[in-house]
């Protein structure tokens, strides 16, 4: 399978790196409720636990699902899209991981 | 038995998913897979996907053991450094290559003679925002969508959108090469067909493309290596479980 998460676009903006910050439990709370919006999700918001995977198996997303999402999280807390962060396959491996980074990267 | 055919054609392999609505055929289609792909199986959140990845897995052996004096359960798999998966076991004087590709209710398994390949199935009922079409098209094929009427636009954007995910996959590294760097024309007649442009990431001479409707809710693209002049040849090869009638299903999430 190839990873979603590394797909890339010439859009993309380059990235600065950043000591790494844990999320809040609201923080992946709002990325669940996020994620449910988003996707039309058959299940609420705290029925995702942090671990659960959010590609390859879990919840299952496609390529396409994991590029909107990207695009929303960007938008939303103002976080880039990178093209070449090997940490990208793990950003998007639980909700914990994309909290994580969401905590870690925001800059709104 | 084995099936020959052509040196540089394209075998297209597609399955429904609602054939696994059958518990026999669940249990049949599991029990082909490995322990890891079982395991693998088991941790989907929703059923959909659960038997999505099944029907998946299980063409691919079916597929290919139609090609080498293997038991479909025999197969062993492994995947690059990309996640692209290739045959480990057993090894073949004759390397076989393929690409797998799933939707909700349609699954496609391409297989060459030693040719790369890729292959992208979506639903022509798959939506996408916007802002998702625009960021992964190039220019020249955003103004085409937009040329296209309202009711159009959808299934052209998929068009590109399987054109790019099959030349990344045939090429089996997603990470080099940015999405709206692929710049696709697609032309309608006499047939619907898909050709790269040049670019400096993207030598479009070297693959050839094509778009397939599996079905008429369905969209697919597959990508293969160019073999001199030739134009490889797509054969479609719709698999049914034995004694099960085809029942085309829409399902979601």
């Amino acid at each position: 399978m190839l990873l979603p998460a590394l797909y890339t676009s010439r859009k993309a903006m380059p990235d600065n790196h950043k000591p790494k910050v844990s999320s809040s439990p609201e923080l992946q709370r709002e990325v669940a409720q996020l994620l449910v919006e988003c996707l039309n999700l058959e299940i609420t918001a705290d029925q995702i636990p942090a671990d659960e995977a959010l590609y390859g198996d879990g919840l299952g997303l496609d390529s396409i699902d994991v590029l909107e999402i990207a695009l929303v999280v960007s938008k939303r807390y103002g976080v880039q899209l990178q093209a070449e962060n090997a940490e990208n396959q793990h950003i998007f491996s639980s909700l914990r991981s994309l909290s994580d980074y969401i905590a870690t990267e925001r800059t709104t | 038995m084995t099936q020959a055919f052509p040196p540089a054609g394209v075998h297209l392999w597609s399955a429904f998913v609602s054939e696994l609505e059958d518990p026999d055929h669940y249990a049949t289609s599991f029990a082909l897979l490995s322990s890891g792909e079982q395991a693998h199986a088991n941790r989907f959140r929703f059923d959909s996907d659960r038997k999505s990845f099944v029907a998946s897995r299980a063409l691919r052996r079916r597929a290919l053991s139609h090609y080498a004096d293997v038991e479909s359960q025999q197969w062993q798999f492994t995947v690059n450094e990309y996640g692209r998966p290739r045959i480990l076991f057993p090894l073949m004087d004759e390397l076989l290559e393929f690409n797998c590709s799933k939707s909700p209710d349609l699954v496609v398994c391409a297989v060459t003679r030693g040719i790369p390949v890729g292959v992208d199935i979506e639903s022509l009922d798959r939506k996408v925002t916007q802002g998702f079409a625009e960021f992964t098209c190039a220019p020249s094929e955003w103004a085409d969508i937009k040329s296209r009427p309202g009711d159009e636009q959808g299934k052209r954007f998929l068009a590109y959108w399987t054109l790019k995910e099959a030349y990344l996959k045939a090429r089996g590294v997603g990470l080099s090469v940015p999405l709206d760097s692929m710049d696709f024309s697609v032309t309608a007649s006499p047939r619907l067909t898909g050709h790269l442009e040049f670019s400096a990431a993207n030598d479009g001479s070297e693959w050839q493309f094509a778009l397939l409707s599996p079905t008429p809710f369905h969209i697919a693209a597959i990508c293969v290596r160019r073999q001199g002049n030739l134009d490889s040849l797509v054969e479609m090869r719709p698999y049914s479980s034995p004694s099960n009638s085809l029942k085309q299903r829409t399902s979601s999430r």
